[in-house]
């Protein structure tokens, strides 16, 4: 577990050395939030009181854990594609786990993004007010489950990038070796 | 809508109802229960389903042409829905919960009853205009009494 947090700070580290990497985090959260809230038709507009957030104190916390997981994530994935040759090789299945995880918890298990999903599918409308019916009994579990896979995604996505710093530590140690040589 | 409704008939057997408290982070907002009334009008036939109770277990079923107007116009099942002899259609709530928060539908019922004017009773009564005309187109301007007003 120690060595899991180690890595993932290790990993968050290199992923945002850079300024750019702040703004792409801060615009994937917004991105989200802004997914989850229009997904959840949680904006409303009324002509008396203009617009409005109407979402509980459930779905907010959800929106906003989401968002900033998310925030996290997309400067991993970043971090990992830029170093996915060394990375690759280095860290395995999870190179690939990571951004699969990522995208099952916006996908199947996300209770406020399944509606428009399903009905992006073809699901009808008289079949989704059953669906809603039943995401709600489920929405806890649903959403923490969703939750799991994005701290999945970044564990495995983090064990990615901090397999890449190691193997160019490695590379820099024996090149060094070879020159005292 | 049951203002607008009145104006062409009449509904009996209505309850009071409110929506959970802290649903969409609202107090508790007090509302009609339709679910056993009854009304009767030479202009309109009128049809209430409610989706779901409080514990958002499913309560009514919909006829088979309910079912194929809902799939045709509202696919995303955006609720509540308003659908107007396959003329005019309305997602959602025509004003804010907000404005009737925490109010006991007693307290409201007799606002609008007395004409009392605030933001809450403007909002209903706004809502219900607009209902009423669009009842109205659907009827071919009958009754005269209430659409001309």
């Amino acid at each position: 577990m120690t060595s899991l947090v180690a890595e993932v700070q290790l990993a968050l580290a290199i992923a945002f050395d850079r300024p750019r990497s702040y703004v792409l985090a801060a615009g994937a959260a917004v991105a989200m939030m802004g997914l989850l809230v229009w997904s959840g038709d949680f904006m409303q507009y009324f002509p008396e009181t203009g617009w409005e957030l109407d979402a509980g104190l459930s779905d907010r916390m959800t929106i906003l854990s989401v968002g900033v997981l998310f925030g996290l994530l997309v400067p991993l994935e970043v971090a990992a594609i830029s170093k996915a040759r060394h990375a690759a090789r280095a860290a395995g299945a999870s190179g690939l786990l990571g951004p699969v995880f990522g995208i099952l918890s916006m996908s199947c298990c996300a209770p406020l993004l399944a509606p428009a999903l399903l009905s992006f599918v073809g699901f009808s409308g008289s079949t989704l007010l059953n669906v809603n019916t039943t995401l709600h009994e489920l929405s806890t579990p649903l959403t923490l489950a969703s939750l799991a896979l994005l701290l999945l995604s970044i564990g495995l996505v983090s064990h990615t990038v901090a397999a890449a710093c190691r193997i160019n530590v490695d590379l820099g140690n024996k090149s060094r070796g070879g020159a005292l040589r | 809508m049951v203002t607008a409704l009145e104006n062409f008939g009449t509904l009996s057997g209505w309850g009071k109802e409110h929506h959970n408290d802290g649903f969409q982070n609202f107090k508790e907002v007090p509302t009609w229960d339709l679910h056993h009334a009854t009304y009767t009008s030479p202009y309109v036939q009128f049809s209430n389903k409610e989706v779901q109770n409080h514990d958002f277990q499913p309560l009514d079923k919909f006829e088979g042409d309910e079912q194929a107007i809902i799939d045709t116009y509202n696919p995303q099942a955006k609720w509540p829905w308003l659908y107007i002899n396959g003329q005019y259609a309305q997602a959602g709530a025509g004003y804010s919960p907000g404005l009737l928060q925490g109010q006991a539908f007693d307290a409201l019922y007799q606002q609008l009853m007395s004409g009392t004017h605030n933001d809450a009773t403007q909002a209903v009564k706004n809502e219900a205009r607009l209902i009423t005309s669009y009842i109205c187109h659907s009827t071919g301007g009958q009754p005269e009494v209430a659409c001309k007003s």
